[in-house]
C-alpha cells in the first residue's frame, strides 16, 4: 500500500514537474525548447511507460 | 517544383482511396464509424492525435508571428504541449472509462449523459459544431490556397477538391479512415518539420548553436521581446497561456480519439501522452523559421508566407516537401474536426432525424450530416461568411473550450454534477467574455482566461446552492 502510494507521488511529481521545468525553460531561454519538448515528452512517456509496463489490464 | 508537389498529391488520393475501400467495413454502426470500436492502440491514436492538434498555424501562421515579434510564439506551442501531456495523463482515462460505460460517442453525447438531461446534448451539440465550423473555414482556406499553389488550380476549384479528399475516406470509414490517414499525415507532417531543422543547422554552417548566436547578435530582443501585442511580463504570459491552452483538449474534434483508445491501462496513457503533443514541440523547428528570417532573409516579406519565403531562398528543393507538410497538417485538422462537429450536430438532433435514421440507418444520418457540414465549410470557404456568424464566437474555439471549463474540467472530476449549472456556465461565461472582448477590446487570450474562470465559478455557485 505505501510502495503504491509512493509510486502515485512519484508519478505526480514527473509528470507536473517535467511539464512546470518546460514552462520554466521558456522563460529562461526559449530557444532550448526546439529539442526540450521532444525530450522531455518523450523521455517523461518512456518512463511512466516503464513503471506500468507489467499492469493488469 | 510544381510537378513534383502535384506527384505527391496525387500518390496521396490514390492512397486514401485505398484506405477507404479496405476500412469501410468498419461502418457498421454508429459505434464502430465514430468510435472505431473503442479498440485503437495508443500508437495509431496517439500519431493520428498530434496530427489532428497541428494545423496550418503551426507551419505559416506562428513562423509569421515569431517573424515580426521573435519567439515569444513558442508560449503557445509549448504551453498548449504541456498542457496536452497532462490532460492525456488525468482526465483521457476518466473520459475514456465513463465514456465507455454511458457509450457516449462524442463531447454533446458525454456532457448529455453525464449530466443526465437532454437539454444539455443539444445545447453543447450545437454550440460545438457551430465553433468548429468557423474554425474548419479557416483551416479549408489554407488547404485550397496550398493545392491551388502545388497544382496550379484555381482556388475554388483547390477548396473543393481538398474536401473531396477528406470525404473519400470519412464518409467510407469513419474515425478508423481517419485515424489512418491522420497517421499517414504525421509521417508527412514529420518529414517537413525536419526538413526546417535541417536549414536552421544549414544557416548556422552545420551549428545551429551559430544559428542562434548570429541571431542574439543582431538583435537580443528578437529572443527575449517584451512589450504589446503579447504581454510585457513573459512569466505572466506563460502561466496564462498554459492554463487557457489546457482547455483546448476539450473541444469536440479530439474526442473521438479519447473515446477510441483501447483500454486506460497506464502504459497505454503513457504511449498516448508522449505522442500527442508531438506536434508542438516539432511545430517550433518551423517556428525558429519566422526569427531566423528576420536576420537571414536580406529583403521583407509578408509574414504570412516566410516559412515558405525561406525555403524558397535557402533551400528551394524542398519546397515541394513543405507545401506537402502543409497540406498534410491542414487536412488532418479538416477531417477530425468535421466529423466531431457533425458528430455533435447529430446527438443534438437525434429526434429531429430519427424518421430519417428508421430509413436510412443511423450511420448514413451521421454521413449525411458530415456530407451537408462539409457543402456549408466549402461555401464559406470560397464565398464569404456573414460577419454576424463570426461575431457570435468570435473568441473561436478557444474560446468556447474556456467556456467550457464548468461543466467539463470541473464538472467531470467533482462530485456534484449539476445540468442547469453546465449550460448556465458555459452560455453565460461565452457571452460575457465575447462582449469583453469586442466592446472593451480585452486583449483575445485574457478575454479566453477571464471565461474560463468565470465558467468555473458559475458552475461551482449555481452547483452548490442547488445542492442545498
Amino acid at each position: 500500500m505505501i510502495r503504491q502510494k509512493t509510486k502515485k507521488l512519484i508519478e505526480h511529481i514527473l509528470v507536473i514537474g517535467g511539464n512546470l521545468a518546460l514552462l520554466v525553460i521558456g522563460i529562461v531561454e526559449p530557444w532550448l525548447l526546439i529539442f526540450a519538448a521532444l525530450i522531455t515528452w518523450f523521455l517523461l512517456g518512456a518512463i511512466l511507460y516503464s513503471m506500468y509496463r507489467h499492469e493488469e489490464g | 517544383m510544381v510537378n513534383i508537389s502535384a506527384l505527391g498529391l496525387g500518390i496521396f488520393f490514390a492512397i486514401i482511396i485505398v484506405i477507404a475501400v479496405y476500412y469501410r467495413r468498419w461502418a457498421e454502426s454508429v459505434e464502430s464509424y465514430i468510435v472505431a470500436k473503442r479498440a485503437q492502440s495508443p500508437w495509431w491514436n496517439g500519431l493520428a492525435l498530434t496530427a489532428t492538434y497541428t494545423s496550418a498555424w503551426g507551419i505559416l501562421g506562428g513562423p509569421a508571428i515569431c517573424y515580426v515579434y521573435g519567439i515569444i510564439d513558442f508560449v503557445s506551442f509549448i504551453a498548449w504541449g504541456a498542457g496536452v501531456f497532462l490532460f492525456i495523463w488525468y482526465y483521457v482515462p476518466k473520459i475514456r472509462e465513463l465514456g465507455a460505460k454511458y457509450g457516449a460517442v462524442g463531447l454533446a453525447s458525454f456532457m448529455e449523459l453525464h449530466y443526465g438531461k437532454r437539454y444539455v446534448g443539444i445545447i453543447i451539440g450545437i454550440l460545438g459544431w457551430y465553433a468548429m465550423l468557423l474554425y474548419v473555414v479557416g483551416i479549408t482556406k489554407g488547404i485550397g490556397l496550398i493545392i491551388s499553389s502545388a497544382m496550379g488550380l484555381d482556388y475554388a476549384t483547390s477548396v473543393v477538391l481538398g474536401k473531396i479528399m477528406a470525404l473519400i475516406y470519412l464518409i467510407a470509414a469513419g474515425l478508423k479512415g481517419v485515424i489512418i490517414v491522420d497517421v499517414l499525415m504525421c509521417f508527412m507532417a514529420i518529414a517537413m518539420w525536419t526538413a526546417c531543422l535541417y536549414l536552421l543547422f544549414a544557416l548556422g554552417g552545420g551549428n545551429i548553436l551559430n544559428t542562434v548566436q548570429v541571431m542574439n547578435s543582431f538583435d537580443p530582443k528578437l529572443l527575449h521581446p517584451t512589450g504589446p501585442p503579447y504581454a510585457s511580463d513573459p512569466i505572466s504570459l506563460w502561466i496564462l497561456g498554459f492554463i487557457t491552452f489546457f482547455m483546448w483538449q476539450f473541444l469536440p474534434h479530439t474526442w473521438q480519439n479519447y473515446l477510441a483508445l483501447r483500454s486506460t491501462r497506464k502504459r497505454d496513457i503513457a504511449i498516448f501522452a508522449a505522442l500527442g503533443p508531438l506536434s508542438g514541440a516539432l511545430a517550433t523547428w518551423a517556428l525558429m523559421m519566422g526569427a531566423a528570417a528576420r536576420v537571414f532573409l536580406p529583403y521583407e516579406v509578408t509574414p504570412d508566407v516566410v516559412t515558405i519565403e525561406v525555403f524558397k531562398y535557402f533551400l528551394s528543393p524542398l519546397l515541394p516537401l513543405l507545401l506537402i507538410g502543409a497540406f498534410s497538417i491542414a487536412m488532418s485538422t479538416a477531417d477530425s474536426v468535421i466529423l466531431g462537429a457533425s458528430t455533435d450536430l447529430y446527438w443534438a438532433l437525434k429526434e429531429v432525424v430519427r424518421p430519417l435514421e428508421k430509413k436510412i440507418g443511423s450511420v448514413n444520418v451521421v454521413r449525411l450530416i458530415i456530407l451537408i457540414t462539409t457543402i456549408l465549410i466549402c461555401y464559406f470557404a470560397i464565398f464569404y461568411m456573414p460577419e454576424f456568424m463570426v461575431y457570435v464566437m468570435i473568441l473561436g474555439g478557444l474560446g468556447f473550450a474556456c467556456a467550457l471549463t464548468g461543466p467539463t474540467a470541473i464538472g467531470i472530476v467533482w462530485g456534484r454534477k449539476d445540468p442547469l449549472a453546465s449550460v448556465i456556465s458555459t452560455i453565460l461565461s461565452l457571452v460575457i467574455s465575447q462582449i469583453l472582448a469586442v466592446f472593451w477590446n480585452v486583449q483575445w487570450l485574457v478575454a479566453c482566461f477571464i471565461g474560463l474562470v468565470l465558467s468555473v465559478i458559475i458552475y461551482v455557485i449555481i452547483a452548490t446552492i442547488r445542492a442545498r
